[in-house]
């Protein structure tokens, strides 16, 4: 895993949230998913209103020394990762904590800080018509927003995506194809291998 | 007659002065007049203030943006804004920087970074009095920064930034070239008054965009809405090299009128550049707008909270209201070129 940034900063004075400033009462839970050829990968960010961010910042600080220490933010990260369900074509998927990154308390508390986690699940790929499907159960006040990133490679193209009315639920209908380009090179070199090795035989029989 | 000869000479000047001015801001060289205005605005800063405000052009420095106020990490973990904030400029020094804002924006656009600067204004005047003395987020005109990365000329790869809470406008140039993208604008408050007039940094965006909505058959709107909520703009800051599928309804479902409606709302992110790099990207969303995507999620009636999204070939926007019950009095937005951000095609070459 790597590195973990440990945020701690001892908690100052709170900062209302004057104006509305950002976020109050909604702890938006932004999901990012990636679809690899060997993995998916999934990116978290949840950034809690100034009104709720006090629960969070409880459930993180679990010795209250009011500092976000390494473990805690893993903790965390995991507490969260344990109410997020991903299923490809119908079977559940463990995710694997990669990376989490934690706003400082005085940020949370302000309502602008967030809780940065990277999830990844190493598949082997196999070809053909594929769904993936996620559901964050995690804090049903939360607001969801769920999207799959465009692929980085031309091998697997996503078809479609549906989400619920509150995008706590999502699925991904994608293809992976065999990498067309492997093919073009590889079938003509065999014809001629083979060719060339049939004639040849052919001469010494 | 001396005098006389003395006030044509002082016509002619300012003449001449008004020309150049207008050219500035109609086009001409826009690389070369930026290269200008920043060797203009470093000559007004001691070494330590140069050093501060002129940063290396990297992958790493040029990502340093944010909507986030003073006071808050920023996404990728910096905590201050590249560059010199205006609080801790002189006069003389404002107004080069903003002069050198002004350099690479439209007339329309700087007025509109300005606007938005006024906004985070507003709040600081409103939030200021019931906040705490030791907290460290800061709103307002002082905490919004300059900065050039990269050393400015004419041929090489260079950026102007200039951003605090809610605006993020990243102009990279190279040679002939300029691009606007990734750039953010805000605004919270959305609507404020000044001298008794009504300001909406955001406005045009929000009502050309419930007019396209409103242009829409009842089955275009079908193909449109999203279906969901949507609380956030998906690409903003920190989320660099990223993009997401596109939704909505394509641009060859629209008609003549509703793919112009849907160019002229782009245009609003488009056209804070100045000419010619404005005239250059509208005409290559134009090419482009049949595999232009329009996507809306809440009502569609103006005055309430929606979120749009416009997702092309090479060109991406959102624009999200914030907060509770998505306030319309809070909106984010950003702009981004998903295969030029940053100049990358010439970076590239």
């Amino acid at each position: 895993m790597r590195r973990r940034i440990v945020l701690g900063v001892a908690l100052t004075a709170l900062f209302p949230a004057a104006g509305g400033a950002h976020r109050l009462d909604e702890f938006l839970h932004a999901t990012r998913v990636a679809l690899e050829p060997q993995s998916i990968r999934l990116e978290l960010e949840l950034t809690p209103g100034s009104s709720i961010a006090r629960s969070v910042v409880n459930r993180i600080d679990v010795d209250h020394d009011q500092r976000f220490s390494g473990d805690e933010a893993e903790s965390y990260a995991r507490l969260v990762l344990r109410d997020v369900s991903v299923w490809l074509d119908g079977t559940a998927l463990d995710l694997r904590l990669q990376h989490v990154e934690v706003a400082t308390p005085e940020e949370l508390l302000a309502g602008m800080g967030a809780i940065s986690m990277v999830a990844t699940r190493t598949m082997v790929p196999t070809l053909g018509r594929h769904q993936l499907k996620l559901r964050n159960n995690h804090e049903n006040a939360a607001v969801y927003l769920m999207n799959a990133l465009v692929p980085e490679t031309d091998d697997i193209i996503i078809t479609a995506q549906s989400r619920d009315g509150r995008q706590q639920e999502f699925s991904i209908d994608y293809e992976v194809r065999s990498p067309p380009s492997q093919l073009w090179w590889i079938l003509p070199l065999c014809l001629s291998v083979g060719t060339f090795g049939a004639r040849r035989l052919r001469e010494r029989l | 007659m001396v005098l006389f000869r003395l006030v044509i000479g002082l016509c002619l000047v300012a003449v001449a002065a008004h020309v150049s001015i207008a050219q500035r801001q109609a086009g001409g060289n826009t690389t070369e007049n930026a290269v200008s205005a920043a060797n203009a605005f470093l000559a007004t800063l001691d070494d330590g203030k140069r050093a501060k405000a002129n940063r290396p052009l990297t992958a790493s420095t040029r990502g340093i943006w944010s909507n986030l106020p003073t006071g808050i990490a920023l996404q990728t973990g910096a905590t201050e804004r590249n560059g010199l904030k205006l609080a801790d400029m002189t006069p003389v020094q404002e107004r080069s920087a903003l002069a050198l804002l002004a350099s690479v924006l439209s007339r329309d656009g700087y007025a509109k970074a300005m606007q938005i600067v006024d906004a985070d204004q507003v709040l600081e005047t409103r939030s200021a009095p019931s906040r705490e003395a030791t907290a460290r987020v800061r709103f307002g005109r002082g905490e919004f920064y300059l900065a050039l990365l990269g050393k400015p000329t004419a041929t090489d790869p260079w950026m102007i930034q200039f951003g605090g809470h809610h605006l993020a406008i990243n102009v990279t140039l190279a040679a002939r070239e300029a691009v606007l993208t990734p750039t953010h604008t805000g605004s919270q408050p959305a609507s404020y008054s000044i001298e008794g007039r009504t300001i909406r940094p955001l406005g045009d965006e929000n009502d050309k965009a419930f007019a396209l909505m409103n242009a829409l058959s009842p089955d275009q709107r079908k193909q449109a809405l999203l279906g969901y909520e949507v609380r956030n703009i998906v690409l903003g800051p920190g989320t660099d090299g990223r993009m997401i599928q596109p939704e909505g309804i394509k641009g060859s479902a629209l008609s003549d009128k509703q793919r112009a409606m849907l160019l002229d709302l782009a245009r609003e992110w488009i056209d804070i550049i100045s000419d010619p790099a404005a005239v250059a990207k509208a005409a290559e969303v134009k090419g482009n707008l049949a595999d232009t995507y329009f996507a809306w999620a809440g009502s569609v009636t103006n005055g309430q909270p929606a979120y749009f999204r416009i997702q092309g070939p090479t060109v991406f926007i959102e624009y999200a209201p914030q907060g509770a019950s998505a306030s319309t009095d809070h909106i984010h937005t950003i702009y981004r070129d998903p295969t030029n951000d940053y100049l990358a095609k010439a970076t590239s070459r």
